[in-house]
Formats: structure tokens, C-alpha cells, sequence
């Protein structure tokens, strides 16, 4: 178990370093000077001397190696450099905003198992039944609509008619209804149609029937023994969605005013803040791969028929 | 080992669906609960205070650039040495006056008196000191800092390298603030204005109160706290607003702000317009087949093709105005007035294109030596998302007159200028502002090669012809106010009526929402010079 530790974790070293080259060559073979986007923002005139001038600021006046070499450098001792845009140093920018995105996505993840898992178990039990259909008709909606839609009809209804939630910012517990609704009710068909058709399959197999002829109550052979195959899958979705969402939800974050990372990363990258969005894609790549792994890892305990080799 | 955890998981596991539901109900609880108590206490706190929902933040917090407070949301933090007035006049602000005495040289008197925020006078060392810092980020006038001489306490002097005499307009941006040396224009702005910071979190919000030791009394400000609040969504700027959880709103999104106007209980207000949207053609050093606009003709019938009356009154409700020429009449009224402009003309179109050679085609398109009339406008500054539809108007107006126009849109800047910089367009849409009364400043940064010093600028695709530039440089080298504004009406007859190198569409005022409690709007046609003093509630 340790030595498939080890290995894996070799190997993620070795995918992000790949990362961050990719990103790094992306960005610079992108169209867009970071030194003239700089300038023109600032209503600059542009001349050889003052593009020269702003390249050799931001470092970009070296070779492509000798800049990655710079960064890597930089970034092993967790030193990511300073924005182009604003001049902060880029670890203080994504730390600041990681809060928000966490929490954002820790309760718009826990709001959507709170829904979904029930309505997929009860969907999965009284297939075809009308409970079923009216479950899969939510689904659908839910995962149709569109974030910025639902967002804003949140806040009219709830904020503007209603007065009970701040339409916009972050602070007390009532700022995070709305967004975590919003997110959440985007996330939550998939893992409800999920949950349903695993949960479906599982209560086929021969084992279901072997446990109800023991006698075991219905309520026992839906949860321990159906439900613990149908979560695997779940388990993996789990892990993907919380990377994703650790990247920010732009949409919801720009609705809601939410000062999470998704609204920065977009901004660098249409500023060409290369110091950001490279950090950002670390950033990125890590809880991926972090998720993975534990998801792995999680399998193994979950499911006895699952074995480590190495 | 690992069977004792995986009990412990699977134990998880069963448990987890009951503990998930008791769990949920009760945080859901907790919110709801939360959320009916903010909804009594998000709206107004008291009288004292203004809450005002803007855009994104954009501030720079570190090295010369840093304006924090200041630039471009300018929260009365500092102050300028002179003052640009809604009313586009430059009045003495921080200096109380100022003389041009000779060789490129400009000396100004300080106010006596005036208290930085923490207490200390300000003096020509802390003006200086200022001007020095905006000199190595971006001259807004050629001369380098250690051109900026201290005379005495009260006095400075100001060299430029060559004769350009436009510097007191130049001085009234808000990036030649003047703060205190002693605190940093990134984290600790330090100014002379009506309010001090107080909290800043980036992203979120800022707030700033009143400065007690405030020089002018007339301007004292009517609230104790101003609170701006970062929303970078329009439409969630506008719920807020209707919520009651900020008090007003800028910018407004202009397609909703007639509607906005219906609502009781809310007040757009309007400043004259200082900003606007035209076309820019290409003419310098263009190839087949994007050498069409080169022909002097074809670019005036574009511009008779576009009913600019429609565009005003259907895209922006009456929320612009029409446009003659780039510079709006509240930023020199002369200009204006002086050019003839063009108004949408079916027949000058095809009286224009039949002079150069074109012919209708049975589709009802223009054609020449079989090739259609095919015109490529590109949009991007300000990003597509937000000018739209405007594009998508023109390109219609223009295909209504039988000229094809391929649109290629952009929200990414930097892919917008590498395109534009391919030279494969024959015309981009762009809006500008002027946020200083120089009228020469947007003609010499975008119309001209003007290697003042030895260099050209670059880019300079939208390049006119000399004549332009010549007057161009009078604007910029003439001392007498009569003749910059002879050279400004002169600029603009070659720019549109002329050569005709853009076809202006609409003027842009800056909007203001606010709800009716809050009294004494006066909105600055410039955002960057926005004054709160004289808002209360």
C-alpha cells in the first residue's frame, strides 16, 4: 500500500511538472503581448521604447527557457511572482480568494448529496413510479438551466420581492444561500441521475436477492448492500466535481459578486497576467490530481474487490 | 490496518445518508434564519452613509502605478492640483495658480494650509514627490521627473522636453494625485480629500469617512461614510439597487437604463456625454482585399448608410446622442459645431458608390469587376459582450444599402489588437472617453504617427493624412487657448468631413441610478473626476 503511495505520488510529480510546461509554452505561443495590453489599458502611448520598457519589467524581454527556469525556480519555494496587472505578489491574490471559493463550494457540494442522494435512492426504489418521473422532470430542469438564469431568478425572487437573502457579496452565513443554491441545483441532477441508475443496477444482482431470501429488511438491502456499490461512481464524481470546483465558478461568481478564484483566473487571462494564470493552473492541476488520488485510494476501502497491486 | 478503516468507512457509509439529512435540515435552518435577519438589517444604515455598487475593482496596489482609491474609481481620497468641473472648465484645486514663464516651463503656487490625512501640510516636496511617481509609470506630458523642481515651500516648477503646452490639462487626471510621501499609493493612500480610507478588501468593498480637517469647507461632505461595493454583473447591479442594498449605482448597463428609469423609487441620472462610439477605417498600408476603404468614397457612403437616429433611440432608449464627430459637445462644444457630419442617405450611398465604380448586382449588393462590396468589421475595445448589439446594427444598416460586412468579434483584448495588428479588417468599432479637456489627446494618440521625439508611435493603422497631424500639433503647441480650439474644429473637418478616416455613431454620457432618498446627485460626465461630497441621504 505504501509503495503504490510512493508511486502515485511520483508519478503526480511528474504530470504537474509536464503542466506547467504546457501552460507555460501555451500562454506564450497565445496571441496578446502582456506588455502592450499592459500599456493600452493604461492609455498609453505606444512606442518601441515604451513596449521595450514594459517587457523588460515584466521579465518577458529573456528566453522562454531561462523565464520557465525563473519561475520553476520561484515556484518550488512557493514563490509564484507578482501580477502583471495589479503587482501583487500572486500567492497572496490566490490565497486571498481561496476562501471564498472553498467555502462556496463546500456547501453548494453538501447541498447537492442533500438532495440528490435521496431523491436518487427513492427514484431508484420506485422506479417508474410517478415519484420516479416527477424526480427525473427536476433533473432535467435543474441541469437545463443555466447558472446566470437561475442566479439572477434567485436573487429577484429572494433578495429583491422576498427580502431575505443580501443579493450580492460575502459575510454572514445569509450571503451564501443564494449561490450555493444556485451552484447547487446545477450539480445536483447529475449526481441524482447518477445515484438512480447505479442504485438501479445494483438491486438486479444476485446478491440483492440472496440478502432479501435471508431475510434482511428492505431498508437494510437498499443501504448496505445496494447503495455501497452504487456510491463508487459517485465517489468519483465526487472528487472531479470538487476539483472543478475549487477552480471557481465564474458565472456564479460574477452574479453573486462572489470575490472567489474563478473571477480572477478568467481576468488574468484575458489581461495575459501569465504570472496568475500559471499559478492558477498549478493550483488547478493540483486538486485534480489530489482528487484522484484519494479517490483511488478511497475505492479501495469502499470496495473489498478492489485490490492494490504493487 | 486497512480493515478496520474500511469498517469504519462502510459504517460511514450507512450512517451517512441519516447523519447527512439531520445535518442538512439544520444548516439549511441556520440559513434560512440568517437570511430573514439580514433581510431587516442589509438595507441603509443610518443616514451617514452611501453605499454605492460599481464595477469590478481594477486598482493597482503596487509599485508607481498604485492608485488605490484613486484610480480609475475615484473615491475623493486626493486631490489634484487643478480641478476638471462637470462643466469641462479647469479650475485652481490644490494650487492656486499657475504661469507659463518660458522655456517649456510652467511654475504653480500651492494652497497654503491644506492638512494631509495625517495631519501634515502639504508642500511642494509631497507635490514632488507625487507627480515624480505618475512620471515613471505613464507621462501624461514629455518630461521626466527630475524635471519637476521645488522652488520653495509653496512653489514647483515643471519642464517639458519639448513645446508642449497642454500641461495643466494633463495635471487634472486623477493619476497626477498628490499624496503624502509618508503613506504608500498601493495600501495607505495619504491625500488632502474630503474622505480618508478606511477599509479596504480587494474584490469586495471599500469604504472611506469623512476627513474632519477638511481645507474646503463649501465641499465638506454631506455623509459621514462612503461604502463602495465591488458587483461586476450589470444586471446584479441593478437588483441590488432595486433590494435597497446599495444606494445608487456605476456605471449603469446602459440597455437597461430606460427601463431602470420606469421604476418607482429609483432616478438615472445623466451627465453630459463625454465618451463615443465610431468606426475607425483602415486606410494606411492596406492590401487587396482589405484595401477597399482606401477610396475616400466608400468610406463616406458607410457613413451615410448608418441612421444614427435609429441606433440611439432603439439600442440605447435615448441613453446617448447622436454623433458629428469623437468629441462630444460638453468636452469643446466648437468642435461640434463645426463640422458638417453625416445623416443616413440612401441615395448619397448609391450616388457615392456609383462614382466609384460599383454597380447593384441583381441580389441588390454592390459589386465591382464582379467582386461584391465586402466589408470586414472587427469589434473589441470595449470588449464584444459589451458593446453588443451595436455591431450586429451596423452590419445590418449596411447590408440594407447593399454592402456586405463580415463581423469578427472579440471579448479578449490582446487577440483583438494581434488581429487588428494583422492588418485583415477594413474597419473596428471602438468607443473612447476623454477624462482630460486636452483635445488633442485622442487625436494624437490614435491618428497620428506624431514622432515627437524621434518615435513613432506604433500600431498607427488609423494613421489620417499630414494635414491632420499639423494641426494635431498646433492643439498641442499652440498657447493660446483660441488657437488649440481653431486647431481642434480644423482636426475634426479633415478627420470627418475631409478624408473622413472614422465614421462617428453615437455620443455616450456617464449614468448614474439612485434611489430617490439619496439627494444631491450631480453626475460627472468624466467617472474618473466623480465628486460624492455633495450626496447625502
Amino acid at each position: 500500500m505504501l509503495r503504490y503511495l510512493a508511486s502515485r505520488l511520483v508519478q503526480l510529480g511528474v504530470v504537474l511538472f509536464a503542466i506547467t510546461v504546457l501552460s507555460f509554452a501555451l500562454l506564450h505561443l497565445a496571441p496578446g503581448d502582456p506588455a502592450q495590453i499592459l500599456l493600452r489599458n493604461q492609455g498609453a502611448l505606444l512606442t518601441q521604447t515604451t513596449v521595450e520598457k514594459m517587457r523588460a519589467e515584466l521579465g518577458l524581454d529573456q528566453p522562454l527557457p531561462v523565464q520557465y527556469w525563473r519561475w520553476l525556480r520561484g515556484a518550488v519555494r512557493l514563490d509564484f511572482g507578482v501580477s502583471f496587472r495589479t503587482g501583487q505578489p500572486v500567492a497572496e491574490l490566490l490565497l486571498g480568494r481561496l476562501g471564498a471559493t472553498v467555502e462556496l463550494a463546500a456547501a453548494a457540494l453538501v447541498l447537492a448529496l442533500l438532495w440528490s442522494v435521496p431523491l436518487g435512492i427513492l427514484a431508484a426504489v420506485y422506479r417508474d413510479t410517478l415519484l420516479d418521473h416527477a424526480s427525473r422532470l427536476l433533473a432535467l430542469v435543474g441541469a437545463s438551466m443555466p447558472s446566470f438564469w437561475l442566479g439572477l431568478l434567485l436573487i429577484y425572487a429572494f433578495a429583491v420581492q422576498l427580502g431575505w437573502f443580501p443579493v450580492l457579496g460575502r459575510g454572514s452565513l445569509a450571503h451564501l444561500v443564494l449561490p450555493a443554491i444556485t451552484l447547487a441545483l446545477s450539480l445536483a441532477p447529475v449526481y441524482m441521475r447518477l445515484i438512480r441508475a447505479n442504485l438501479c443496477d445494483a438491486l438486479r444482482e444476485d446478491y440483492i436477492r440472496t440478502a432479501r431470501a435471508k431475510g434482511a429488511s428492505e431498508r437494510r438491502v437498499i443501504l448496505r448492500h445496494g447503495l455501497r456499490t452504487a456510491l463508487i461512481p459517485v465517489v468519483t464524481l465526487f472528487g472531479m466535481t470538487l476539483a472543478h470546483l475549487l477552480g471557481g465558478t465564474v458565472v456564479v461568481e460574477t452574479i453573486f459578486a462572489w470575490p472567489g478564484i474563478g473571477q480572477l483566473a478568467v481576468e488574468a487571462i484575458l489581461n495575459r497576467d501569465f504570472p496568475v494564470v500559471q499559478a492558477f493552473v498549478l493550483l488547478l492541476s493540483l486538486a485534480f490530481a489530489l482528487a484522484n488520488l484519494a479517490v483511488d485510494l478511497f475505492y479501495v476501502l469502499l470496495d473489498p474487490r478492489i485490490r492494490v497491486e504493487g | 490496518m486497512a480493515t478496520t478503516a474500511r469498517d469504519v468507512v462502510v459504517r460511514w457509509a450507512q450512517r451517512g445518508g441519516r447523519a447527512l439529512i439531520v445535518v442538512g435540515l439544520g444548516v439549511l435552518g441556520l440559513l434560512g434564519a440568517l437570511g430573514w435577519e439580514s433581510g431587516t438589517t442589509a438595507v441603509g444604515q443610518g443616514a451617514s452613509e452611501l453605499v454605492i455598487g460599481v464595477a469590478k475593482d481594477q486598482y493597482r496596489l503596487e509599485g508607481d502605478a498604485a492608485a488605490l482609491g484613486v484610480y480609475p474609481l475615484n473615491a475623493n481620497i486626493t486631490e489634484t492640483l487643478v480641478r476638471l468641473t462637470p462643466d469641462f472648465q479647469i479650475i485652481p484645486w490644490l494650487a492656486t495658480s499657475w504661469e507659463y514663464v518660458g522655456e517649456n516651463t510652467w511654475r504653480f503656487s500651492l494652497r497654503r494650509g491644506v492638512k494631509f490625512h495625517n495631519g501634515d501640510e502639504m508642500d511642494a516636496e509631497a507635490v514632488k514627490w507625487s507627480l515624480a511617481k505618475q512620471q515613471r509609470f505613464q507621462p501624461l506630458f514629455p518630461a521626466g521627473e527630475e524635471n519637476i523642481r521645488v522652488v520653495d515651500k509653496y512653489t514647483i516648477e515643471i519642464t517639458t522636453r519639448w513645446d508642449f503646452r497642454r500641461v495643466v490639462e494633463a495635471l487634472t487626471h486623477p493619476s497626477y494625485a498628490i499624496y503624502s510621501p509618508k503613506g504608500d499609493p498601493g495600501r495607505n493612500p495619504i491625500g488632502t480629500g474630503p474622505f480618508r480610507l478606511v477599509e479596504y478588501r480587494q474584490n469586495e468593498v471599500l469604504v472611506v469617512e469623512r476627513f474632519a480637517d477638511y481645507w474646503n469647507a463649501e465641499e465638506a461632505p454631506r455623509v459621514d461614510r462612503l461604502v463602495f461595493r465591488f458587483v461586476p454583473d450589470g444586471s446584479t447591479r441593478i437588483l441590488a439597487l432595486q433590494a435597497g442594498q446599495v444606494d445608487l449605482i456605476v456605471p449603469v448597463p446602459r440597455e437597461n437604463a430606460a427601463a431602470l428609469a420606469q421604476q418607482p423609487g429609483i432616478t438615472v441620472y445623466q451627465a453630459p456625454a463625454n465618451a463615443y462610439y465610431a468606426l475607425y477605417f483602415a486606410t494606411k498600408d492596406q492590401v487587396p482585399p482589405y484595401d477597399t476603404l482606401t477610396d475616400p468614397r466608400v468610406r463616406k457612403a458607410v457613413n451615410y448608410a448608418i441612421d444614427r437616429e435609429t441606433i440611439v433611440e432603439q439600442i440605447y432608449s435615448g441613453f446617448a446622442e447622436v454623433a458629428k464627430t469623437l468629441t462630444p459637445p460638453a468636452v469643446l462644444p466648437e468642435v461640434d459645431a463645426g463640422v458638417e457630419g453625416f445623416s443616413f442617405s440612401p441615395e448619397r450611398v448609391a450616388e457615392l458608390l456609383t462614382e466609384a465604380g460599383y454597380t447593384r448586382g441583381a441580389d441588390g449588393f454592390w459589386e465591382k469587376d464582379g467582386e461584391p462590396l465586402a466589408l470586414t468589421l472587427v469589434s473589441g475595445f470595449p470588449p464584444a459582450s459589451i458593446i453588443k448589439p451595436l455591431p450586429e446594427v451596423l452590419q445590418a444598416m449596411l447590408e440594407d444599402q447593399g454592402i456586405r460586412v463580415r463581423l469578427v468579434e472579440f471579448d479578449d483584448i490582446g487577440a483583438y489588437y494581434d488581429y487588428v495588428d494583422t492588418g485583415e479588417l477594413h474597419m473596428v468599432i471602438e468607443s473612447g472617453s476623454w477624462n482630460m479637456p486636452d483635445p488633442s489627446f485622442i487625436p494624437f494618440g490614435l491618428f497620428c504617427s506624431c514622432n515627437t521625439e524621434g518615435e513613432a508611435i506604433l500600431y498607427q493603422r488609423f494613421w489620417i493624412n499630414e494635414a491632420f497631424e499639423q494641426e494635431v500639433m498646433r492643439m498641442v503647441s499652440a498657447e493660446d487657448r483660441a488657437e488649440v480650439v481653431e486647431a481642434a474644429v480644423r482636426a475634426a473637418q479633415i478627420l470627418v468631413d475631409e478624408f473622413t478616416g472614422v465614421g462617428p455613431i453615437a455620443y455616450i454620457p456617464n449614468l448614474i441610478a439612485a434611489r430617490d432618498e439619496v439627494q444631491g446627485v450631480v453626475v460627472h460626465p468624466a467617472a474618473v473626476h466623480q465628486r460624492w461630497t455633495g450626496m447625502g441621504k
